[in-house]
Formats: structure tokens, C-alpha cells, sequence
């Protein structure tokens, strides 16, 4: 499979009477944008933001972050299968895409309860229950706070009012068919302009003598809480399948095309992370000279009982393995019982012989009296830290809030570090874009 | 979940994490058979030596009893 | 005369040149300058510092005494008042390792830095290490210049105040602390990296070492069940209707207690489930007994298979508990089964 990747680079947006891009310049008709989210009947109250990093602003209810792309060339649509967009292979021809700029979803969603703004929870209590959990509901965009990947780009910041009296699954699909909207939209104005940076992506095996690698993310799925369940359109999605599934394997470029779509939760947006891995791009640049990039094995987290989840990372191991993997790189999303079943996959595949890196966040030490890892195994020898996800100064006091209808000013006071910790951290970095990491001491 | 990292010594393999205890999918009366049966694997397991983390399996137990 | 640091070396009875085994009940004593390979450490510190005092004691004796041991040694300290203490290295004995590791402790808490060395298993490390500087070292005496020279270098930094870097960067032995920092690369090309370096068989260092998690020895089996009380315990998040208690959905910071005496099952409506970290509708819906099964307990206590059932139930949620507060709940429940003379407890585990 070849691709071919035009990036057409983003300086700056701008709101104005047209939308086009025209040399670094991202201008925008506001009108025209606002138009096509609400053109869903649902969604009653939008807004258009523009931001960038170094900009005193904080952005609140970020739930997920979107490149601007589409095919010009060769099969199928970008993002492919969710709400019913072409389920058509991707990964082929060429893609036009936008660089150094994202679309940011931002739903304001305080006057949902908490079951009804995040992962379905049908029978729980999660309302009566204390929520002594909480993600950081913000990111800023200057100071302690603005961290990878976000202080590299210009950021157009959709914020949607949720709408109350919508099914989950409703609701969830008109707030993402609205970005997609905005996207395809945003896509057209670079679609027939020559791209001023290009680069062709190619993992055909030309060298079967380097070694073999796999990339092998782990992405949470929701169907056990979902009211559709395996049907559900909620949270990470594979062509838009978002059921527990056995592992999918993926050529790299059909993940930079948009084939996998990201969770939808604060703290952790990660669409765009996903199809801009770095690890996907890199492995692809070192393919044919020092490895071959043998594929993206997109492993499913959240089974139930123990024999399943054993079976799955038993199933992604012997896949690397018939693919001809010799080394792997394993990340992870959510914590818990998902963190366990990626362990287990990195166990499974050092038991094939696959040299594993697991790139994960680690626990809160707790002073050194808790382990930094949740389960380890003693396969589990290669581990590269992107931290605990949290900030350990305050957050300076910013000038604008985005993300909501009617921002408390409490959002632009300063803010307290937050210690990252299970179940609480400002931002978790799955995919190793940032700095930040720990060590033995 | 299994604990595997747990060094618990005496553990008792039940069903799912949301009903470790029985089966819902089960009629009633094989769900409290089921429920019984793992009971009596922990009452095995505690009359059991062991030397270190053991995991007991309901599968294995037989009719009991009583 | 030196311009330099003060230094007290600590040892064991045998290197101490006392004897072996045989002297393992040696009291604490202390000899002005080096003593054994004390010598060898003052050669390798040369004038940079000077090993004012040696101190020796018997390993049982600074271990079994404890409190006259520590009390002769911070008394010494006092009196000597040296920059910095060396403690070992201990190799692979254990009581002389655990002495050693002691005998830092309490110079740290004199307010005076102290680094040991042993092997990485020997039980003074793997016991104390939260308040150790601690290299590695192997099995063997030979290794004896080696240690005391890598001893030497910290114990220069560190009397003269210097803090010490990362464990791995400085070669000493992890004290289970962990702190942030701030790389050179990204964490993605961090991964690559560490990948082409395990497959082209070259060194790396992974970011988190493999954890030994502690070992509970399993308790004697209960040898006759008709006549005990069993204890039970659940983490599925069971509370009474209501959440009268307010217990969390995860990172509990308690476990709570409550009543099941005269009750022969958790009625639906009684009882719910709080657990944010599963489906609970099976609990909340239909059973909250598949997290306490409390109606075949009853029946078995009827039937007289089991002696009885503690009234009290205990329940928490695991969910991103802290271990630390995990620990105490589990002590504390404990405390109470054990005063109570429950000798079995269940553990419903989600």
C-alpha cells in the first residue's frame, strides 16, 4: 500500500469572509462553519474559537481533538465507517492534509449528569456514588500546562451545546457528524491546491532481511456499557466498529488516513493523536532501511473475565508472530483491568519471542510506597514512561475561557497543580508526544 | 481479575467482574448451583495448605455434599 | 591532618577483625582510624578525607540489641560528629547487610548523610531501602576494592552536600522512590530507540524496573470449619440504598462496615452497588449477593458446615485505590475479624 501525504502547512487562522487556505493561512467564515454544525436540528447553541499555543487561554471540556484531511486520490474517506461514512479500505492514493493546526471538540455538557456525559453507565450509580475522581476538565494553552501536542498547534475550537434530551448514542453521534461536517468542509479548500510539503509512505517488504515491527496500541471499548452495545457508536472506533473485537490488523497508513478514531474523554483526546502517530510515521520512514514496518495490530481492551482477556493478548502476539515480527511497541489508554490485558499482551508477545516496549503512563508512587506499574510481570522488561499525567505547579490565571456557552470565571482564576494519579490527572499522554516521564531515585 | 501480581495465597477463580458470584444469564436454580459451587471451592481452599499464591477452580469442584 | 571530610566506616565482626561467627554477639565498639578494609578505603579516599573512627559490632548483636546498639552508635556520632558515615559493603550477608542498612538509618537521622553496599537481594536492601543510599555489589569479598571505591565517590559528594542525581545515572540501588523529570527526547522516540537497541542486542535501560510485589505467607488452613466464624469482606462497592455513608465510587480512603446479622440475603432494594469501575447493573438490577454470597453462606452456616457468620460485613471499592490506603483498610479490618476470633475471611474480589 502506497500514500501519499500533501501537508499543507497552517501559520495562522483567521476569521474572515471566506473559508480557504492560501499560503500558511487558515481563513475562516465563521457564518458558513456555525451554519454547517447546526444545521443538525438538535444542536441549538455553537461557537468558533481560534486559539494558539502561547496564548493566554484555556480551553474547558476538550473531548476530542480532529486533523483536517481527505482523500483527493484512491479509495474511500478519510475517517472511514463511523456514522456512516464508507467503510471503503483506506490507506491508499493521496491525502491532503492540514499541518500544524487541529479542530477541537468541545462539548458543554455541565448540565448533563455525570452518567450522561461520558460512558453510559445503564443501572450504575454513578450519580449517587461520590465522584472523587475527576480528569482535569481543562488544557491551557500557555504556561505549565500547555504540553504536547498542544503547544505545536493552531487550534479551531468548535464549542457545542449538548443537547438534553437526546439518547446517548444520539447525542454523541450529532455533536461528531457536526466536526465532520466542519472537517470535510475545511478539507475541500486544500483539495485541489498542490501541496508546498509532500512525502510518499510506502510498507511494501522490498528487504525481508531487516527485522520486523509492529506497532500494537490498546484502545478501550465501551460496548459493555453502551445501551447499543457492540453496536454503539461511543469511544474509540476501528472503521467504525467500537465492539470488543479481536485485535484488526492495520497497514500504517490506513491509521494516518483516519481508520482509527479516538475516545471521546476529557484529559485524553486522541483522534488526532492517532492518526498522527509518531511512532506510526517514524516506523515508516525507517521502513526499508532500518526495519520493516510489518503493521499497526489495533488491540481491543475492556473483556470481562479473565479467559478472554488472555485469549486477546494471546491472539495479537501470534499475529505479530505470523506477520514476522522480531520487535513490537505497545501503548496503552485507559488504566485498570485495560492497563492488565495490555501487560498481558506484552507478556504474550515476549513469550513469541517479540522484543516488547510498552510506552505507558505509571501510578502515583505515593512517596515511594506504591509500585509505579498497576500489575508487572516479569516479561514486562522494556518500559518507556510518559509519566502520570499530571502538573505538579499551579496553572497561571488566564485572560479567555473556550468551551463553554456561559464559562464560569472560576475557569480563569489560577488553578492548583494536580498530582497525577489514577483517576486524576490533567492530561494523559498514550501515545509518548511529551517530555515528561519518571526515574528511580 | 485474577490477581496475578496479588500474592494472595489462597484464591478462588469466580465468574465475571460484574457478578463474581453466579451467573445471570443462568436460570435461577443453576445460578444459585453455580453460586453454591464456588462458595464451596473457597471453603475447599480454606482448609487447603498451600505454599504460596494457589488458585482454586470451581470447574474442578465436585457435587457437594450436602 | 586533613582538610577533608570525617568519615566513620562501619563494620561487621568479621571484618571487623574480631572474628566469625562465633563473635556474632560482639557489642558495639569503636577503634580510632581504619580498621580491616578500612585501610583500603583511606588509601582510595586519600586526602580528601579521613576515616576518623571505626565502628564494629556483632551482627546479631546490632541487630538483636537493637536499642543499645542504635543507642551506642548515635552516642559515638555524637561524640565524633564525622561528615559522612560508610557502612559495609555487606555483599550478600544478610544480618550484616540489615546491621549496615541500621546503622546508616541512624546516622541519617543524626542529620549525617551515609551510603552502604550490598547485593541487591541481601534482605538489608530489600527491607530498608526507602532510607538507604545502597550500590550494588556481588557475592564475593574479592570484590571488596571495587565497592569501597565506588563507596568512596558518593560518600565524598554526599558529605560534602551534594545531592545525588537519578538512582540509575548515579549507580546506586533504587530506594522505591520515584520523581518526575523531564527528558531529552519525546517518549515516542524513546520507544523506537529502546526497540532497535533490545534487537541489535545493545544496552538500554528500561524506565520502570520490574517490581517484586510483597509476599503474604498463606496462613495454616482452617483445620475444622464447623466451628469457626468466617469473616466477610467485599470490593464490589455494596452500600445500603442511599450510599448513607457516602462511600466513593473509586480511590476509597475507607472500607465500611455493616450489619448482616438476622439477614439470610442483600435484598435489591436494600442494597446497591457504588463501584465506578464496572457494569453494575447485574448488582443494582437483579443480585447484589454476586458480590457477597450471603444466601449460600447462610445455608452452609445452617446446615452447621460453617461454624458461623461474623454479623458485620466489610465493603470497599479498589477503582485506583491508593495501595497505601488499600494496606491500612486491610490491616484494620483485620484487627477487628482477629479481636472479634474470626479466623477465615472471604474476599469477594472485583
Amino acid at each position: 500500500m502506497q500514500l501519499e501525504m500533501g501537508t499543507f502547512p497552517v501559520a495562522s487562522i483567521e476569521f474572515a469572509e471566506e473559508t480557504a487556505w492560501d499560503d500558511g493561512n487558515l481563513r475562516i467564515n465563521r457564518e458558513e462553519l456555525l451554519g454547517l454544525i447546526l444545521r443538525q436540528g438538535d444542536l441549538e447553541w455553537a461557537d468558533i474559537d481560534i486559539t494558539s499555543p502561547g496564548d493566554s487561554v484555556r480551553l474547558v471540556n476538550l473531548k476530542d481533538l480532529y486533523e483536517i484531511k481527505s482523500k483527493v486520490d484512491g479509495p474511500g474517506t478519510v475517517y472511514p465507517g463511523v456514522f456512516g461514512r464508507s467503510v471503503e479500505t483506506v490507506g491508499q492514493g493521496r491525502t491532503h492534509r492540514m499541518g500544524g493546526v487541529a479542530v477541537g471538540l468541545l462539548v458543554d455538557d455541565e448540565h448533563l449528569t455525570a452518567g450522561e456525559r461520558a460512558w453510559p453507565h445503564e443501572g450504575g450509580n454513578q450519580k449517587k456514588s461520590e465522584q472523587s475522581r475527576t480528569h482535569a476538565r481543562f488544557i491551557d494553552m500557555s504556561g505549565p500546562g500547555n504540553l504536547s501536542p498542544y503547544n505545536s498547534l493552531n487550534l479551531l475550537c468548535l464549542t457545542i451545546y449538548a443537547p438534553a434530551d437526546l439518547n446517548h448514542e444520539d447525542r454523541y453521534t450529532a455533536l461528531r457528524t457536526a466536526v465532520l461536517r466542519v472537517i470535510d468542509r475545511l478539507a475541500e479548500t486544500i483539495a485541489d491546491q498542490t501541496a508546498p510539503e509532500s512525502e510518499v509512505f510506502n510498507t511494501d517488504v522490498e528487504n525481508p532481511d531487516l527485522p520486523g515491527y509492529v506497532f500494537i496500541p490498546h484502545l478501550a471499548s465501551g460496548e459493555w456499557q453502551a445501551e447499543a452495545g457492540p453496536r454503539s457508536n461511543f469511544g474509540a472506533a476501528i472503521y467504525g466498529q467500537t465492539r470488543l473485537s479481536s485485535p484488526w490488523m492495520l497497514y500504517p497508513t490506513e491509521m494516518m488516513d483516519g481508520a482509527v478514531m479516538g475516545t471521546y474523554m476529557l484529559g485524553r483526546p486522541a483522534s488526532w493523536q492517532l492518526s498522527n502517530s509518531p511512532i506510526v510515521a517514524e516506523l515508516s520512514r525507517r521502513h526499508g532501511k532500518t526495519c520493516n514496518f510489518l503493521g499497526c495490530l489495533i488491540q481491543r481492551t475492556n473483556w470481562t473475565t479473565q479467559p478472554e482477556k488472555e485469549m486477546a493478548a494471546e491472539r495479537a502476539a501470534l499475529m505479530a508472530k505470523r506477520l514476522g515480527a522480531a520487535g513490537a511497541i505497545v501503548t496503552t489508554d485507559l488504566r485498570g483491568q485495560r492497563f492488565l490485558e495490555t501487560a498481558l499482551t506484552v507478556q504474550a508477545c515476549e513469550r513469541q519471542g517479540i522484543a516488547t516496549i510498552l510506552l505507558t503512563e505509571e501510578e502515583d508512587n505515593e512517596f515511594g510506597t506504591a509500585p509505579p506499574l498497576l500489575v508487572s510481570f516479569p516479561e514486562v522488561t522494556s518500559i518507556v514512561s510518559s509519566g502520570t499525567g499530571g502538573v505538579e505547579e499551579p496553572f497561571p490565571a488566564v485572560e479567555r475561557v473556550i468551551g463553554s456557552r456561559d464559562p464560569s470565571d472560576e475557569w480563569l482564576q489560577e488553578l492548583p497543580a494536580i498530582h497525577g494519579s489514577y483517576g486524576s490527572s490533567y492530561l494523559a499522554d498514550y501515545y509518548g508526544f511529551g517530555y515528561n516521564s519518571f526515574e528511580d531515585f | 481479575m485474577i490477581p496475578f501480581a496479588a500474592k494472595a495465597g489462597r484464591i478462588v477463580r469466580g465468574m465475571r467482574v460484574e457478578h463474581v458470584c453466579g451467573d445471570p444469564n443462568l436460570s435461577e436454580e443453576n445460578d444459585a448451583r453455580l453460586a453454591r459451587r464456588i462458595v464451596d471451592t473457597a471453603l475447599r481452599a480454606l482448609q487447603t495448605e498451600v505454599d504460596g499464591p494457589t488458585v482454586f477452580d470451581p470447574a474442578e469442584e465436585t457435587a457437594s455434599a450436602t | 591532618m586533613t582538610d577533608g571530610l570525617k568519615v566513620v566506616h562501619y563494620l561487621n565482626q568479621f571484618f571487623g577483625g574480631i572474628g566469625g561467627e562465633e563473635h556474632a554477639n560482639t557489642p558495639f565498639q569503636v577503634k580510632i582510624g581504619p580498621v580491616g578494609p578500612g585501610n583500603a578505603l583511606q588509601q582510595i579516599l586519600g586526602d580528601r578525607a579521613e576515616v576518623v573512627a571505626t565502628f564494629i559490632c556483632g551482627d546479631n548483636y546490632f541487630v538483636e540489641e537493637a536499642a543499645s546498639g542504635a543507642r551506642d552508635a548515635s552516642a559515638a556520632l555524637e561524640e565524633i560528629k564525622p561528615d559522612v558515615v560508610i557502612a559495609g559493603p555487606a555483599f550478600d550477608a544478610g544480618r550484616y547487610g540489615v546491621a549496615a542498612a541500621q546503622m546508616c538509618i541512624i546516622a541519617k537521622s543524626a542529620g549525617i548523610p551515609a551510603v552502604t553496599a550490598m547485593h541487591p537481594d541481601n534482605v538489608g536492601y530489600t527491607t530498608l531501602r526507602s532510607d538507604l543510599v545502597c550500590l550494588p555489589t556481588g557475592t564475593r569479598a574479592s570484590e571488596m576494592q571495587d565497592a569501597l571505591s565506588r563507596m568512596a565517590d558518593l560518600a565524598l559528594r554526599l558529605g560534602n552536600g551534594e545531592q545525588l542525581g537519578p538512582a540509575s545515572k548515579e549507580g546506586y540501588l533504587p530506594t522505591g522512590l520515584r520523581k518526575a523529570i523531564v527528558r531529552e527526547k519525546p517518549a515516542w522516540e524513546r520507544a523506537i530507540d529502546m526497540l532497535e537497541a533490545r534487537v541489535a542486542d545493545e544496552d538500554y535501560s528500561s524506565e520502570v524496573l520490574i517490581q517484586q510485589y510483597e509476599t503474604v505467607p498463606p496462613p495454616m488452613p482452617v483445620a475444622d470449619l464447623s466451628s469457626i466464624t468466617l469473616g466477610l469482606v467485599t470490593s464490589g462497592g455494596l452500600v445500603p440504598r442511599g450510599n448513607p455513608d457516602r462511600q466513593m465510587s473509586g480511590n476509597a480512603q475507607q472500607a465500611f462496615k455493616y450489619s448482616i446479622e438476622g439477614i439470610t440475603e442483600l435484598a435489591l432494594d436494600e442494597w446497591e452497588s457504588v463501584h465506578g469501575g464496572f457494569n453494575t447493573k447485574y448488582l443494582n438490577t437483579k443480585n447484589p449477593n454476586y458480590v457477597l454470597p450471603l444466601p449460600v453462606l447462610r445455608q452452609l452456616e445452617d446446615a452447621g458446615v460453617i461454624g458461623s457468620i461474623y454479623p458485620n460485613f466489610f465493603s470497599t471499592v479498589g477503582n485506583g485505590t491508593a495501595v497505601t490506603n488499600a494496606k491500612r483498610m486491610g490491616a484494620e479490618i483485620a484487627r477487628e475479624f482477629k479481636d472479634a476470633g474470626v479466623t477465615a475471611a472471604l474476599l469477594v474480589a472485583t
